[in-house]
């Protein structure tokens, strides 16, 4: 138990490094730039209480905001995304439930489950970001257009990484 | 009293979501002055050595072009020289005159790389390295061989946080070279290429191509310097045009800088400070 408590802390503290390092500097034409960070809502143990899924959201978006220096987006964003993952999680769950000691990965249910899952809570998290950022109804396309495109090249190397990272 | 607590234990996950939720919007609209130069102080800290060290990996990839740019420059700086009778409007001195300054010798240029960038947001930000221990301060102005980028905001011992043109805080006075029809340039978080000039009234007569300067009236960038030329325009709300200005400064390549400092400018926010009181 405490090794997926502190696997997770490290997780934590490595995604955001990861962001910031290598992500936050791939920005190509403009409108693309990948949120990796939110891997870590999407890998918390099943078992993970609310208050705890809430709070280390809150957290995490607050780290990601103070060194990208924008003030609360990303906190907002990631807070609603954490919010939306059990709803997400019952509605994909298979006919008997989740195995006990299994992880939301590939490894454990596959390339579909694992893609719809996380594609859907992505979506919700960058439509949420872009409409806060942008924030004015008569760009609603160009919040659309972002929110498409960088959730297919987050989801994309969110999947990958189920390959290259987390194998099992 | 028991039902009421009982109902808050069943609901606290959608309880403790909105207020997390709250907060981190309270922290979206309340966005003050003060909170910005604090995540600015702190996360200037937590990322500039390793920006720096990034950033010389980064440099490499556009040698080619910022090679050309030098190249450009220099072609530019020698005709300058040869060419005794033209009017230098824009001069690169590389000592600082603290003695005597004439008005054509008010601002002094620095030169500073850029550790981190961005384009893609709403609200972007570049890092600079060169800050205090080189006399920089808030509110200089920023170039590049090009044009102009944008004016520091903040500033630590070696290092600036710059308020890029492709900053939705951002506005800069400028106009139309030639006619000197002053307006404000902001940007609308579109394109990083393009920013929008407004309050330019629709009698006068503009152009596609035509060049868009600093008009020079704030404090903070010298006069003339090139921003961009119109890329389009068309008549707006009221008598104004909305003009959209496509950039000299490309900021997805962008590598150095320069940092102006203006002399006078202490002199001039003090003089124009006494007359807004009165």
């Amino acid at each position: 138990m405490i090794r997926i408590y502190l696997r997770n802390i490290i997780r934590f503290f490595i995604l955001i490094f990861v962001q910031i390092i290598i992500f936050d500097n791939i920005q190509l034409g403009g409108n693309i730039s990948p949120y990796i960070y939110v891997l870590f809502i999407i890998l918390m143990p099943f078992e993970i209480q609310g208050w705890g899924l809430l709070l280390s959201a809150f957290f995490l978006g607050l780290g990601i905001d103070i060194l990208l220096l924008s003030p609360g987006f990303h906190t907002a964003a990631t807070v609603l995304m954490a919010f939306l993952r059990p709803f997400v999680l019952q509605s994909f769950a298979p006919r008997d439930g989740y195995d006990l000691g299994s992880f939301p990965r590939v490894y454990y249910y596959g390339l579909g489950w694992f893609a719809k899952y996380s594609i859907i809570l992505i979506f919700f998290h960058h439509l949420f970001l872009f409409s806060l950022e942008i924030f004015r109804f008569s760009d609603i396309f160009l919040i659309l257009w972002k929110t498409v495109l960088n959730t297919l090249i987050s989801g994309l190397l969110i999947i990958l990484s189920q390959y290259f990272v987390f194998k099992k | 009293m028991r039902t009421l607590f009982r109902l808050i234990v069943k609901n606290y996950f959608v309880l403790l979501f909105l207020l997390l939720e709250g907060i981190s919007l309270a922290l979206v609209f309340q966005y003050n002055p003060f909170h910005k130069s604090f995540f600015l102080t702190f996360s200037r800290n937590m990322t500039n050595g390793m920006n720096t060290r990034i950033s010389t990996i980064r440099d490499y990839f556009f040698l080619q072009e910022e090679n050309e740019r030098l190249n450009n420059e220099n072609v530019y700086l020698r005709n300058k020289l040869s060419d005794s009778t033209s009017i230098v409007y824009l001069s690169y001195p590389n000592y600082e005159d603290t003695i005597g300054f004439s008005n054509n010798n008010r601002f002094s240029f620095k030169p500073g790389e850029i550790v981190k960038n961005s384009i893609s947001r709403q609200y972007n930000y570049i890092t600079i390295k060169i800050g205090e221990a080189d006399s920089i301060a808030a509110n200089m102005a920023v170039i590049s061989s090009e044009g102009i980028v944008g004016m520091v905001m903040e500033t630590s011992k070696n290092f600036s946080t710059v308020q890029p043109l492709i900053n939705r805080n951002s506005k800069v006075g400028a106009k139309i070279r030639g006619n000197d029809y002053f307006g404000i340039l902001f940007w609308d978080g579109r394109n990083p290429e393009i920013v929008q000039l407004s309050e330019i009234p629709v009698h006068v007569e503009i152009q596609v191509g035509d060049t868009i300067v600093t008009s020079g009236y704030s404090s903070i960038y010298p006069k003339d310097l090139p921003i961009g030329v119109i890329k389009e325009f068309q008549k707006g709300q009221g008598n104004f045009y909305t003009i959209d200005v496509r950039l000299f400064v490309n900021f997805r390549t962008i590598n150095h800088v320069m940092v102006i400092n203006n002399f006078l400018q202490k002199e001039q926010k003090e003089l124009e400070r006494e007359i807004s009181y009165d």
